[in-house]
């Protein structure tokens, strides 16, 4: 119980932030309904290996915001959408249970690669209805992602005091 | 210039926060909150210093009292709780280091991954058993035929039962290969044909044409879930899905190894991060110590420095000058009877100071009583015509004024402080017996008259006691210069005598000259030595007439009146001497400017230069030559007469002024007496400036009444 304790004040204060170089650019798809994107967090990934094979459950939050570029006021934001993925390693059985906190969505796969995949690659990922969009507007896609281990922190001061991994943005024109 | 160091000291502490701040500064990966927060409360901490600090250097002039010990107060209790509290966070990073190694031990590191090895061993067997006996019935004919429809029910349900009770498992689900449940056989004997869909991985199984095997968690326990196909001729014609129960002994073992396994992993992957949270949390600890220190002793110095900085305020106050200070004297502490003390001191200072200074105002109004009358003695002793000398009871000069100087010009040289005896030398004998006269008699006062070489002065004594105070001890010695009035009272005596001879002679020359002149004429023919007649009765009135001009003129010496001073042009004077005199050819009378004047008797200066002509002629045998001239000097009219006689001897040349002093047979020596005496009475003088070759006599008048009346 004290261990608990212990291990809970330990990742509360001792939440490390991963921070890595701004990446690619998202890449940005659509149907006629939904505008989707397609993105890989360039990180360490034998680190992520490593810690997924010593068993530490890893975090990772997206957030991909979407808003209208304007030339001499603040962007007007259109919409948003969080992306919470969990990946618990399972070291009796060698499995990785993938867990979509937005969908609920859970998974047991054997495969780390594809455990790390889960955590590092969003693809052809729904953001925002087309219909909120107007034809030959530029807009700003905005796409951020906080990692954590064990649990996400999803208290207002973690949540204030969080620090961003890794960010990126790519601006569209609706066609 | 002395460096106040502790008017720097916030500033040096400051910058040593800053110091401390950026050395402790988070990286940019991997930072802590709680290092972001000690660093947060270092940079506060070194603001407000940095604000005191310039604060304390802006200020100007002396700090408030007390606040210097307040700051030494806080700067001790802080630093005393500062030093041990350092030496804990270091023996604390030091024992948790060391903690670190132990707990991250490699026997633990090797003891928790060997005992993970033996929970992953079970399932790993329960896995690898699960998969052989499943592929033992991949090609099974009975199952092949179940899932195919072409056995009966019974009979599968007999081999799967068989398969159950052989293999240990705890149910078999068998599916054809349109994923519908044709047999469920369980432990427990149950039988449950309901349709249950197929997990993805009982799909993929059946895709793949592999036997696969998960673990799943149901109600809290845990079960071995295995999929193999069945194979027919022709490929995959169904799937066999079997469940094993794991025993939850086991299994709860099991997991708590693999948790520990992973917290261990946690923490060791964060180890730097838990040596620096630790290090982080005592800091953030000793700062906020250090903050309620500092807040307690800030505290605690202001009420204990409070009573002292209000005694060094009043001792300000008291070395300013403002002696109406009083402290509170509320605690019952040794502050408090300072406190008492003081205001004891400051109540006596206050009655010592009223005291002085009345003394001070008696003291100043004595002074100035004083100076004043010292100021009206100096005036008086300055103006007073008498000589003042006052020697005292050591025999030197303790005073004197200047009218002494004049009277006696030998005393020119004498100043206060210097012996008197032995400076009464000479001339100034006399002064030095009468003083030696005081000091020998008994009386207080002496007074003497002495003669020196034609003057008269009145010397008086008065000796000066004050028992106990040699300072006002001594002699007080006045002198005058009596020369005038001794000449006044002699000429007035003479002027007297005069009147009164010439009243008892006068009155009877008349008759005795008529009667020379009656006998001369009644008996001249009758007498026979009718020379001898003529002889004796001319005789008698030659003398008396010489005696009346006699009478007359000391009637005039004795009665000369007062001058009537009006404005006269010299002019006409010089032209009614001309004119007099204008039978003597040796007689020059230089005729001035017409626009001279003279405030004078018009008659007495006729009377003067008469007087001077006539004897001018007398001493040149009425020949001359006799020169009378006037000449203007700065504020005087000057009337000079010059002939070229014998002059006048050197030896009398002091005595011609004087009344009945005369060379001639027939003078009376009364002319130039009564000439000065004109002169004197005008304000003027009559001065002989040349005995001889020329014999130059000056009669000197003010022009303007003022002088004349001065």
């Amino acid at each position: 119980m004290l261990g608990g304790v212990w291990l809970g004040l330990l990742l509360l204060f001792s939440q490390p932030v991963w921070a890595d170089a701004a990446g690619q650019a998202p890449r940005i798809s659509r149907d006629a309904q939904v505008l989707y994107c397609s993105l890989n967090w360039p990180t360490d990934v034998a680190r992520l290996r490593q810690m997924l094979r010593d068993g530490i459950a890893l975090v990772v939050r997206w957030d991909l915001s979407v808003a209208r570029a304007r030339r001499y006021w603040l962007n007007e934001r259109i919409g948003d959408v969080e992306v919470v993925r969990r990946v618990v390693p399972d070291m009796l059985s060698h499995r990785w249970l993938l867990e979509d906190r937005g969908s609920g969505i859970v998974r047991s796969v054997s495969s780390l690669a594809e455990a790390v995949r889960f955590l590092t690659r969003l693809q052809h990922y729904p953001v925002v209805d087309r219909s909120l969009l107007q034809s030959g507007q530029t807009y700003v896609l905005d796409v951020s992602l906080q990692m954590y281990e064990g649990e996400a922190m999803d208290n207002w001061w973690n949540r204030w005091l969080r620090k961003t991994a890794f960010a990126t943005q790519v601006v569209f024109k609706e066609p | 210039m002395r460096l106040d160091v502790m008017r720097f000291l916030p500033l040096i502490m400051a910058l040593a926060l800053i110091g401390l701040a950026a050395l402790l500064w988070p990286a940019a990966q991997g930072g802590l909150i709680m290092a972001w927060i000690n660093v947060g409360i270092l940079l506060v901490l070194a603001l407000l210093l940095l604000q005191y600090g310039v604060r304390l250097l802006r200020r100007r002039g002396e700090p408030p009292p007390g606040s210097r010990l307040r700051a030494k107060l806080v700067i001790a209790m802080v630093g005393m709780l500062m030093v041990p509290s350092l030496l804990i966070q270091l023996s604390a990073s030091q024992m948790v280091e060391r903690g670190m190694d132990v707990w991250f031990d490699l026997r633990v590191d090797t003891l928790l991954e060997r005992a993970l090895k033996l929970a992953q061993g079970f399932y790993d067997r329960i896995d690898a058993d699960m998969k052989r006996g499943l592929r033992d019935y991949v090609t099974d004919p009975t199952l092949i035929a179940a899932v195919g429809a072409a056995a009966p029910f019974g009979m599968a349900n007999v081999r799967l039962l068989e398969i159950l009770n052989k293999e240990g498992w705890d149910r078999i689900q068998l599916f054809d290969i349109n994923e519908r449940m044709v047999a469920d056989v369980r432990r427990d004997g149950l039988i449950d044909v309901h349709p249950v869909p197929l997990s993805d991985a009982a799909r993929l199984v059946m895709q793949l044409g592999t036997v696969s095997t998960e673990i799943m968690t149901e109600d809290g326990a845990e079960k071995a879930v295995g999929y193999a196909p069945i194979l027919g001729h022709k490929g995959g014609v169904g799937l066999m899905r079997v469940e094993l129960h794991l025993p939850q002994g086991v299994i709860r073992s099991a997991r708590l190894v693999e948790a520990d396994y992973q917290s261990y992993r946690a923490l060791e992957h964060n180890r730097h991060m838990i040596k620096d949270l630790f290090a982080n949390a005592m800091l953030f600890v000793t700062l906020v110590l250090v903050m309620l220190a500092s807040l307690l002793a800030l505290w605690f110095a202001r009420r204990l420095t409070s009573p002292i900085g209000e005694l060094a305020a009043a001792l300000h106050r008291v070395t300013d000058g403002d002696l109406n200070v009083a402290i509170p004297e509320s605690s019952q502490d040794e502050l408090g009877s300072l406190a008492r003390s003081f205001n004891q001191m400051a109540e006596r200072l206050r009655q010592n100071a009223a005291a002085i200074d009345k003394a001070q105002r008696d003291l100043t109004h004595a002074l100035a009583n004083s100076r004043q009358r010292q100021y009206i003695l100096e005036t008086l002793l300055a103006n007073l015509h008498t000589g003042v000398l006052l020697i005292d009871a050591r025999g030197a000069i303790r005073l004197l004024n200047q009218s002494l100087h004049e009277i006696l010009p030998e005393t020119v040289d004498w100043r206060p402080g210097m012996a008197f005896r032995a400076h009464c030398t000479g001339a100034l004998a006399f002064l030095g017996e009468f003083h030696d006269g005081m000091r020998g008699r008994d009386e207080a006062a002496l007074q003497r008259q002495f003669d020196l070489a034609g003057r008269h002065v009145l010397v008086r004594g008065a000796r000066l006691e004050l028992s106990g105070m040699a300072e006002f001890s001594g002699e007080l010695i006045m002198v005058d210069d009596i020369t005038e009035l001794v000449s006044a009272q002699r000429h007035q005596a003479w002027a007297e005598v005069a009147q009164r001879l010439a009243h008892e002679i006068k009155n009877p020359l008349t008759p005795i000259r008529l009667s020379a002149e009656r006998l001369q004429r009644r008996f001249r023919d009758q007498v026979e030595a009718r020379d001898v007649f003529d002889s004796c009765t001319h005789a008698i009135v030659t003398q008396v007439a010489r005696l009346q001009r006699l009478i007359a003129d000391f009637s005039s010496l004795a009665r000369l009146p007062r001058p009537k001073i009006e404005r006269v042009r010299v002019a006409d004077i010089m032209r009614d001497m001309r004119e007099l005199f204008n039978a003597y050819a040796g007689v020059r009378v230089v005729q001035p400017a017409e626009a001279l004047e003279c405030h004078c008797d018009a008659d007495q200066v006729r009377q003067v230069l008469i007087n001077l002509l006539d004897n001018a002629l007398a001493a040149t045998g009425g020949k001359g030559p006799v020169t009378l001239e006037v000449r203007e000097h700065g504020p005087w009219v000057e009337w000079h007469v010059l002939d070229d006689g014998p002059g006048v001897p050197e030896e009398i040349r002091q005595q011609v002024f004087e009344a009945y002093f005369s060379t001639k047979a027939s003078g009376s020596g009364l002319g130039l007496a009564i000439a000065r005496r004109i002169a004197e009475d005008h304000g003027g003088e009559l001065v002989l400036l040349s005995p001889h070759r020329p014999t130059h006599f000056c009669f000197r008048l003010p022009r303007t009444p003022r002088q004349v009346e001065e």
